[in-house]
């Protein structure tokens, strides 16, 4: 009975996107190799799964983690540094305060020398630069980052709706083009940039977003009314 | 006990199925047409298009994108040869894109290409660009998104 069920699950290989707690795990060939106890483990796929996030919104003074389009160099939070992080954190909407973090990193710099922050979906950690401190909306600045955490889990139709309604398209040369109509100069980088920057306006200044674009405002809402129902 | 067994297979089944996106399989009806670039397939292929776009001086553009029940494609025509010369698919799946398509398309060359980093970004990205020319497919994909999602794979 135990190897048919060990059969029958080590074929679920498509995993579902991960809950706002957890971190998604791609599938992995792990290579042959000998346990502790010297019993031999063969080589074998692990599947595709989501790993819980167990320490949440933990400020980590160094971190293990290597970041592939930036270089920050790490360093230590001081308390008023943690405290601004903590009061941005609390006065959070209900949508993006569910993504938990699994690590918040304080950086000198990274990616493009203007940026106050930067986050990373995969491993759910946000990066705050020296820039941050000095930035009139802090909470503008955070919620921008969520944003970006939140994205895997947005479903990819309403992604692509919103992809729409703010004037992507493609062309015959396998070109995605922005629309010619932007939001904010960078908007232009993708369309999860553009996406993140709409949810930025939509929770600071909704009215501005409203008269913007009226199509990419109602595909915002109901991006953001689609994930309020997650746990 | 056979009953239990039953169920769980039947379970197991359903799960390792690629969510309901893959029903109607969008591949097969992208290589059928592509097999003889006749925009008259166009229709009896892939359903009425929502939109058919005439203004550019070289190209029809043809806009599949409201169906329930295939994923959105965008064709190009040639209006000069009356022949498709471009076939888009946005490929919206909830699973681990890549991981699947690495495994449909496994028997056929893959080239994979690393873009250059974009490094004044705020958030995680590592492009790479994938090419299968057996089959005229390309599509890119974010490495450092959990899904590895290629929004838009097109074929020439």
């Amino acid at each position: 009975m135990a190897i048919i069920l060990l059969i029958l699950f080590s074929s679920l290989v498509f995993a579902e996107p991960c809950g706002p707690h957890e971190i998604y795990v791609h599938e992995q060939w792990i290579k042959a190799y000998p346990k502790s106890d010297g019993t031999k483990v063969s080589a074998h796929t692990r599947n595709a799964h989501c790993r819980e996030i167990k320490g949440s919104n933990y400020f980590q003074d160094s971190t293990n983690q290597k970041f592939t389009n930036m270089k920050p160099k790490i360093k230590k939070w001081n308390s008023t540094e943690k405290n601004i992080i903590q009061e941005n954190l609390a006065v959070f909407t209900s949508l993006l305060s569910k993504y938990h973090l699994a690590e918040i990193l304080r950086g000198d710099m990274g990616g493009h020398p203007l940026n106050p922050a930067a986050s990373f979906s995969p491993t759910r950690t946000l990066l705050i630069f020296d820039r941050f401190f000095k930035e009139q909306d802090k909470r503008v600045v955070v919620i921008h980052e969520m944003a970006h955490i939140a994205f895997p889990s947005i479903d990819p139709t309403l992604k692509f709706e919103f992809g729409l309604a703010a004037g992507w398209n493609i062309d015959s040369d396998y070109k995605l083009t922005p629309s010619s109509k932007l939001l904010m100069p960078d908007s232009k980088d993708s369309i999860e940039e553009d996406l993140t920057n709409h949810i930025e306006i939509y929770y600071s200044d909704p009215s501005r977003l409203m008269t913007f674009n009226p199509l990419s405002f109602l595909a915002i809402k109901k991006i953001i009314e689609s994930k309020e129902s997650d746990q | 006990m056979k009953t239990i067994i039953l169920i769980l297979f039947i379970l197991a089944g359903c799960k390792t199925n690629p969510p309901s996106q893959n029903k109607g399989d969008e591949f097969d009806k992208i290589f059928h047409l592509k097999k003889t670039n006749n925009p008259k397939e166009l229709i009896p292929t892939l359903g009425k298009p929502e939109r058919i776009d005439t203004s550019d001086t070289d190209l029809h553009q043809y806009y599949f994108y409201k169906s329930k029940d295939q994923m959105p494609i965008k064709v190009f025509v040639n209006k000069k040869e009356n022949k498709i010369t471009t076939i888009a698919l946005a490929y919206l799946v909830k699973f681990d894109a890549y991981a699947y398509l690495k495994k449909r398309f496994k028997n056929y060359k893959w080239i994979e290409t690393a873009l250059p980093l974009r490094t004044h970004l705020d958030y995680a990205e590592e492009l790479f660009k994938v090419e299968i020319p057996e089959l005229g497919m390309t599509f890119q994909y974010n490495n450092e998104d959990p899904l590895r999602q290629p929004t838009w794979i097109f074929f020439k």
